[in-house]
């Protein structure tokens, strides 16, 4: 261990020598070449069999090209000293010199052979010698139907992973899951690499039980239209070499680099509408607001309960005065919302001169959130320069993003939650009266009695408001020195600065926070990353190696601090000067991980390949004893089809397998106690105290995650059928978990090694073509994975602990042995033995079960996703699918709606009960004389009686059903638990690409596309709401208030000149 | 080119020596140490906070909203406190404040300073007298709880504390009182932590430990009635005595921060007296109405402290530390009563203000309603339910400002203790007859010194009711009648109290109504003896949690008479009250 520490620190060394020399080398590259001389090519290509025809051949860099003969003989004119290239269709493409005369022999390309992905460290590999999986999802997929954030995009993509996104609508962010949860308390999202460069992927807040705002995150501000392709590595041996931060997968993204034209501009454009997708529709129209069947006219009248009388158009006076009508306002809830419009212009400069290349992006994106006085714009310069001097080749990246959001939506159980606002809302109040929000003197308008818990959404959102505005800045800059055809080294470093402010004000006279508050994050994060990296390649007669040693510098360094005023002294300011008390509350967070690397890679005859890795970190978040730790991986593949004589029926085929170990380590300053000051001053006495919420823990180990995969590619029918295969079984154990303990020791959690969980699953992917006629092709895929996150073991005598409650609603989501991660837990009824419900003889309502139950499970166990593309002649159409199946979903929404009367099944029994009671008080008798005489009438609920003698009879008592409902939603939260599947259309896009003789000389390429995302829900179960909904990317199977989902419709068009 | 080449090579000596010291243990310790953070603390600031958090934390209030007020029947008709403890509605999110919040800051922070304190002798005997403090609130709600092993679990790796009997929970709080008031003053460092009004004084501390070990023996005197007996005859006669004189009142000091409520809580802003927050009400339409048990025995036993805590407001505002929205129609009400309208109408047990109907009179018949409506018409103070919810008796805002004190212990309760005692024949000195008029007269002094009553009570008042009210044959009820009363601003002891002696008799829950509009589980509606623990104790610490649930019969019933509570509570029918 001690050399391996000591390794470390010399590569740390080294590395930050390489980087000044790196820079020095800079400027070197300048070249003058005289003017070239104009030749006229003649040549014949042919292949194997004889002369090919129609092949394309094109000179590099410009425009002219033509193709070849019925013999096979091409002229064309060019200068001296042109690259040509030369590409058919089903043969390798290949780049000669120009000369007089050319011979060019084609080889026919098989398929697997030359399909290269990226993979770890950037480094590109043919695909059949990978021992693992990888999915590879290109640009062109992206940058159509663009998303505000383009992990959304890859909904339904790519099997195995699982994408959602929060209420949060189009600044929120993005939760990317890969084969399943492994580490209980993390955050379990990949690692994004952009062009070798882990990205800081902060999401600076989220909301909880409590409520909070979506503050977006890192991924968001990667431009889709920069992206060349990104690479999905999925299990840890994929990931292996890019360690601890990897142990949730990887997703590479590649970028653009200049175009091969000398000079080539590109704009790309769309403009959506957005609408709401899931609506509140379950909704009864025929009772209106008040209670117990009863119009009331009180402090609140009601407004937010259906339990009143019918909604018969009869004037009512209303708690402010007015005499209206008494009627149904139909689409209550959805009428809130307005059309929103999202607007994307990007313009692509890119220019190309020999060995050096620069391309320059510029995007601006507009967004009005279907929530009213919502607005979000974000631009994005990006600079990518390539460059070579001598044998050393230059990259360099800057890219700046800058991303304005205001009015975020406040989400969960905040107070300011416009959809938990709206939903409770009787449809006889009619939401717009709400605009009139405040007073002539600006104060808060009543009109429910202040009530806090149901605040006017206008106000929310007029009145008050939220603003962020993040800038982003990455600078990355890479040399690759060609010492010999075999050796490369390369250095790398980059950094990354993401600069965020949230103002969130809250004006005075609001109902809960009277005075006023102003609250002001800002956050200094910043991340730096240095590596540097020997490769080498070589064959010997059958034998391929390919080795790479490295080592890793990767740095955090953030800090935040919120500043709260309370108190507000001036109305109209806002300002945090303008507050009688402020208080300031500095955070920070600082790690960093030195790491050396290796691989190597044999491969024989094509057909046979072995790799393995060794990686070693050292991370500042563990105990000095425990900081270093090593993990291998070995993976191998057969290309089994080169057994195969005839290989029309299997043109491709491999067996893979692979085993791996990926170590990870955990957040600063989790080691030792640490205290801190209270927020607030008391005059004459500091308030002190640990600050540490989870007990530190000084002998903490790293976690250890191990798995193995085993897995086939084949194609059939010369490529027009593929089908990938993966199994896996990936055991995290000893984990770094915050586990939740009593109270009674002292913190509510605590930080252990402890826990052991388990993903095992299959991923299938099946495409190809499936129809070619002429001009007309159907490509289609499907992709399905099963995932079964098994927790197997958490601490001696603890078999649940709990990761996120809905505590008013007795229900939380944990983490239970034996069972799939993501329990939700809660009470249900009583029951007898045949599960009947037992109903209370004496009440006519239902009994409980005090015990806690599993009542589900919040994570899907089966993803999948089907896409179709249909061309014709220049005209395609596609349509992606994405299905989710298996977890259930408490809905807070759906509890309101009984709760409150709003739901259609709240109907049964009310016309009943409400004569019932008019006859018993006509009769001048108790509800108990009443019920005796069996004139009773109401809602019944469904159950027994136990008749205490071991036999039960259905029940018969009727009640008030606003107190079934009530009794049911404060107390069976069973009964609110909905299967969560759904089946999502999440992208239509139809286009039309211009032939190239349509178009002038100027113009390289057009295209339009009538484009939409999230179109329509082709399937759900639970009603009202979106499937998605949760109170935040981690509140798993928990929801409430949840906005309607967006869908959108729009245009897009590409051109390039 | 010569000079570049030398940057260059000064550059990477440079950067090497810095990469090289880059990866040393020492610089991933400094990397791993928070620097907005310090690594230690004086443990007098932590005393501060466990002090303030007794009272100042506004989350562990809905505890007392919704069960503790409710139970000791001092207030009736907000939604909260009728919802739960009204409808006996056990609910975990509800119950579960005071263990989870107690334990998981002012334990934590107890034990920890405690354990950093040993030179510290005045200090560390000052921490420690307040987790015995703490522990008596604990136990006392919740029965067997961790103790001796709570908030330990970082410094001795027990994250499963075994939950202490009561009795040993008791045992060890005498021990701990004792021995803390003989290691106060062997040292010479200052209690400056001390945030209550014993200002940081040795021999205040002394006496407060004393007095707190007479209310801790009275606690027991039925289950163990010899250790009382000796506990209390020897807590009265260790040095330095006890708390004999108002001046002497032990009581956390809060001051006039603004209410934050919940944001509040979550910052762990403990300056303002969350309870005064609470009962004032941060949901505007539910304030903290009087009961009609503990309005009726006022105005029975004909107390001049009824009007100066049972007020009628028109209150439009709530949940600010600013007042001045509360409209005081008291008087006004009382009058319109007396011309026969319905007067003032205190809410039953169990009952909301809107459960049996009270309409609002006419304008003209409250001035003060009637200059509103017309002066400001469109605030509607007419309208909606201000003029019904005005004829209900609310707590007065006296005793809802933020700086209200948070009372630990009173001369007044020592009075009362040392009448009780007197009457069982213990060895104190004085008779129980003078400790208990001494206990009405320091009770009523409280409310004219710590509280902006409407107007202070005279002293001719109170002779006026000692002698309505005297002794009488029934001491044990004379008295904690009185304790009752007095404990209105300390309602944990208020409670513990209640059940410990079973006087005043209270409303029988059973007789009154269920109202339909709350949710009832409970098919025992008689008032329940304690709180359950949090629920996930059973997931959390189950192997302790299953040994406590034997020793209280299987299951957590709210029902079950903690260890000193040996008898039932006495109740009377509320309308034998209401004449």
């Amino acid at each position: 261990m001690k050399q391996l520490k000591l390794a470390l620190c010399v590569l740390g060394a080294s590395l930050t020598t390489f980087q000044v020399m790196a820079t020095v080398s800079r400027g070197l590259d300048v070249g003058i070449t005289a003017e070239p001389v104009e030749i006229t090519v003649r040549g014949n290509i042919s292949d194997a069999s004889g002369p090919l025809i129609g092949v394309s051949v094109k000179v590099v860099g410009a425009t002219n090209g033509t193709i070849t003969d019925l013999d096979g003989n091409f002229t064309l004119k060019c200068r001296a000293g042109d690259e040509l290239e030369v590409s058919y269709k089903g043969y390798k493409t290949l780049r000669v010199k120009a000369q007089e005369k050319l011979e060019i022999k084609l080889e026919e390309s098989s398929i697997a052979l030359n399909e290269v992905v990226v993979t770890a460290l950037g480094i590109k590999r043919d695909r059949s010698a990978l021992g693992y999986g990888v999915s590879e999802v290109k640009g062109d997929e992206l940058n159509k139907a663009k998303e505000t954030n383009v992990m959304n995009s890859l909904a339904g993509k790519v099997a195995g992973l699982v994408v959602s996104n929060t209420a949060g609508g189009a600044s929120g962010s993005t939760r990317v899951m890969l084969r399943g949860t492994t580490e209980m308390t993390g955050n379990n999202q990949p690692l994004y690499v952009i062009d070798g460069f882990p990205l800081d992927n902060t999401n600076f807040g989220s909301a909880g039980e409590q409520g909070g705002y979506d503050l977006g995150d890192g991924i968001s501000a990667i431009n889709p239209d920069d992206i060349e392709t990104m690479t999905v590595l999925k299990g840890p041996a994929a990931s292996a070499l890019y360690g601890s931060r990897a142990s949730h997968g990887v997703i590479l993204i590649t970028t653009k680099k200049a175009d091969k034209e000398k000079v080539s501009v590109e704009y790309n454009g769309s403009l959506t509408f957005d609408n709401q997708l899931a609506k509140w529709d379950d909704v009864q129209r025929i009772y209106g607001m008040g209670n117990n069947g009863q119009y009331e006219l009180d402090a609140s009248s009601g407004t937010n309960q259906s339990w009143g009388v019918k909604a018969d158009m009869n004037d009512k006076t209303y708690y402010d005065g007015t005499v209206r009508p008494f009627l149904m306002y139909p689409n209550n809830t959805s009428s809130f919302f307005r059309t929103g419009l999202t607007a994307q212009n990007t313009a692509i400069l890119s220019v190309n001169s020999g060995k050096t290349g620069a391309r320059f992006s510029f995007t601006d994106m507009r967004n009005k959130d279907i929530l009213p006085n919502t607005h979000m714009s974000r631009d994005n310069f990006n600079l990518r320069v390539n460059t070579s001097a001598g044998p050393v080749d230059f990259d360099f990246t800057a890219n700046y993003t800058r991303e304005d959001v205001k009015n975020r939506p406040a989400l969960g159980h905040s107070q300011s939650n416009v959809g938990k606002n709206l939903m409770t809302l009787a449809s006889t109040y009619n939401q717009e009266w709400l605009k009139n929000y405040q007073n002539a003197d600006g104060t808060y308008a009543r009109w429910n009695g202040n009530d806090q818990y149901n605040k006017n959404p206008y106000w929310d959102l007029y009145k008050s408001d939220n603003t962020t505005a993040k800038d982003v800045f990455r600078f990355t800059g890479r040399a690759v020195h060609n010492i010999t055809k075999h050796l490369k080294v390369q250095g790398t470093i980059g950094t990354d600065i993401n600069n965020m402010n949230f103002e969130d004000f809250i004006a005075r006279t609001t109902p809960g926070v009277l005075p006023g508050k102003l609250t002001n994050s800002i956050f200094n994060n910043r991340t730096l990353n240095a590596e540097i990296l020997a490769l080498y390649n070589n064959n010997w007669g059958d034998f391929d190696l390919n080795a790479t040693l490295g080592g890793n510098i990767y740095e955090i360094n953030n800090k935040t601090t919120n500043i709260t005023g309370t108190d507000q002294q001036m109305d109209g300011v806002v300002s945090m000067m303008n507050y009688a008390e402020q208080n300031v509350m500095p955070y920070t967070y600082k790690k960093q991980i030195n790491s050396l690397f290796g691989s190597a890679s044999l491969g024989y005859r094509s057909t046979y390949f072995l790799e393995g890795t060794l990686r070693g970190d050292r991370s500042s978040t563990l105990p000095v004893a425990n900081n270093t730790y090593v993990y291998p991986s070995v993976s191998g593949s057969i290309v089994f089809s080169k057994f195969i004589k005839n290989q029309t029926a299997l043109s491709f085929g491999k067996v893979r397998a692979s085993w791996a170990k990926v170590g990870s380590d955990t957040d600063p300053y989790q080691l030792a106690l640490n205290y801190a000051t209270g927020k607030y001053s008391y005059p004459g006495f500091t308030i002190g105290m640990i600050n540490n919420d989870m007990q530190p823990n000084k002998d903490l180990k790293p976690t250890m995650t191990s798995s193995y995969e085993l897995g086939f590619e084949t194609k059939f029918f010369n490529k027009r059928l593929n089908v990938d295969f993966t199994f896996y079984d990936q055991i995290s154990k000893d984990q770094i978990i915050g586990l939740a303990s009593s109270a009674a020791a002292g913190y509510p959690s605590r930080l252990i090694n402890a826990g052991k969980i388990q993903n095992k699953g299959i991923e299938l992917a099946v495409y190809g073509r499936v129809l070619q006629i002429k001009d007309f092709a159907w490509d289609a895929g499907i992709n399905y994975s099963k995932n079964s996150n098994k927790v197997l073991d958490l601490v001696e005598g603890m078999d649940y602990f709990q990761l996120a409650d809905a505590s008013w609603a007795g229900v939380s989501v944990g983490a239970e042995v034996g069972r799939n991660f993501g329990s939700i837990l809660g009470t249900d009824f009583k029951r007898n033995e045949n599960g009947d419900v037992l109903i209370d003889k004496n009440t006519g309502l239902p009994l409980y079960d005090e015990n806690l139950k599993t009542l589900g499970n919040s994570t899907w166990d089966r993803t999948g996703g089907f896409n179709s593309t249909l061309t014709y002649k220049n005209f395609h159409l596609y349509a992606g699918f994405d299905i989710k199946m298996g977890a259930d979903l408490y809905s807070f929404s759906m509890r309101s709606a009984y709760l409150t009367g709003k739901s259609n099944a709240t109907l049964a029994g009310r016309e009943e009960w409400y004569r019932s009671e008019e006859a018993r008080k006509a009769a001048g008798m108790t509800e108990t004389q009443w019920h005796a005489a069996g004139k009773s009438e109401g809602f019944i609920a469904e159950g027994v009686v136990d008749n205490d003698d071991g036999t039960y009879s259905k029940n018969t008592y009727p009640v008030n059903p606003q107190n079934y409902w009530k009794s049911v939603a404060e107390k069976a939260p069973a009964t609110f638990i909905y299967d969560n599947s759904y089946i999502k259309c999440r992208e239509i896009t139809f286009g039309y690409t211009f032939p190239t003789s349509t178009l002038g000389k100027s113009v390289q390429s057009l295209s339009v596309s009538f484009v939409a995302r999230n179109p329509f829900i082709v399937w759900k179960n639970i009603p009202n709401i979106d499937p998605d909904s949760n109170y935040n990317t981690s509140g798993m199977g928990l929801e409430y208030g949840s906005l309607p989902s967006r869908s959108s419709y729009g245009f897009n068009v590409n051109v390039k000149f | 080119m010569k000079k570049i080449y030398y940057y260059i090579v000064s550059a990477m000596t440079i950067l090497t020596l810095a990469g090289l010291s880059a990866c040393s243990d020492a610089y991933m310790e400094d990397v791993n140490t928070d620097s907005s953070k310090a690594s230690t603390i004086d443990p007098n600031t932590q005393l501060t906070t466990a002090l303030l958090q007794t009272y100042g934390d506004f989350s562990l209030m809905d505890t007392y909203r919704s069960y503790i007020t409710g139970f000791t029947q001092y207030y009736a008709g907000g939604w909260n406190v009728s919802n739960f403890a009204g409808a006996v509605y056990p609910k975990d999110s509800e119950m579960s404040h005071v263990w989870i919040r107690y334990y998981s800051i002012s334990i934590k922070n107890l034990v920890d300073a405690i354990h950093r304190s040993e030179n510290m002798p005045n200090t560390n005997a000052a921490l420690r007298i307040h987790r015995a403090y703490m522990m008596a609130v604990l136990s006392d709600i919740y029965g067997d709880i961790p103790c001796t092993e709570a908030g330990m679990s970082y410094i001795n790796g027990n994250a499963n504390p075994r939950y202490d009997t009561q009795e040993e929970v008791y045992d060890f709080i005498f021990s701990e009182l004792k021995a803390c008031a003989a290691q106060l003053g062997t040292g010479s460092d200052r209690i400056s932590g001390d945030v209550t009004s014993l200002n940081s004084d040795v021999t205040a501390w002394k006496k407060y430990a004393n007095t707190l070990r007479l209310r801790y023996a009275m606690r027991i005197s039925d289950v163990a009635p010899e250790k009382a007996r000796a506990e209390f005859e020897s807590a009265l006669k260790a040095e330095s005595g006890i708390i004999s004189s108002a001046e002497e009142d032990a009581y956390v000091k809060h001051i006039k921060a603004p209410f934050t409520l919940y944001d509040g809580a979550n910052d762990l802003d403990f300056r303002a007296n969350a309870l005064g927050e609470i009962i004032y009400g941060q949901d505007p339409e539910s304030p903290s109405f009087v009961s009609s048990t503990l309005f009726n025995y006022m105005k029975m036993m004909k107390d001049p402290r009824l009007y100066r805590i049972a007020r009628c407001y028109i209150h439009t505002t709530r949940s600010q530390t600013d007042t001045s929205g509360n409209f005081d129609v008291t008087e006004e009400v009382i009058a319109w009563g007396e011309r026969g309208g319905t007067g003032i109408v205190p809410i039953n047990v169990g009952d909301t203000w809107w459960n049996e109907w009270v309409n609002g009179p006419a304008n003209n018949e409250i001035p003060t309603l009637e200059s509103l409506a017309t002066n400001y018409p469109d605030k509607g103070y007419d309208r909606n339910n201000y003029p019904a919810r005005m004829l209900r008796p609310t707590i007065a805002v006296a005793f809802c400002s933020a700086d209200c004190p948070g009372i630990l212990i009173t001369s007044a309760e020592v009075e009362f203790l040392l009448a009780e005692a007197a009457s069982k024949g213990w060895t104190v000195p004085g008779d129980a007859k003078s400790h208990y008029e001494a206990g009405i007269r320091a009770s009523m002094q409280m409310l004219n010194s710590y509280y902006n009553i409407v107007s202070k009570i005279s002293d001719a008042e109170i002779e006026e009711y000692i002698a309505a009210n005297p002794l009488g044959d029934n001491a044990r009820e004379a008295i904690n009648t009185q304790a009752w009363i007095l404990h209105l601003t300390n309602p944990s002891e208020g409670w513990a109290n209640l059940r410990r002696s079973d006087y005043p008799a209270l409303a029988d829950r059973t007789l009154l109504p269920i109202r339909g509009d709350f949710p009832h589980e409970d098919p025992n509606m008689q008032t329940p003896t304690r709180l359950r623990y949090p629920l996930l104790e059973a997931k959390y610490n189950s192997v302790n949690y299953k040994e406590a649930m034997v020793r209280i019969g299987g299951n957590d019933n709210w029902h079950t008479r903690v260890w000193w509570d040996t008898a039932d509570q006495n109740f009377i029918d509320i309308n034998e009250l209401d004449q």
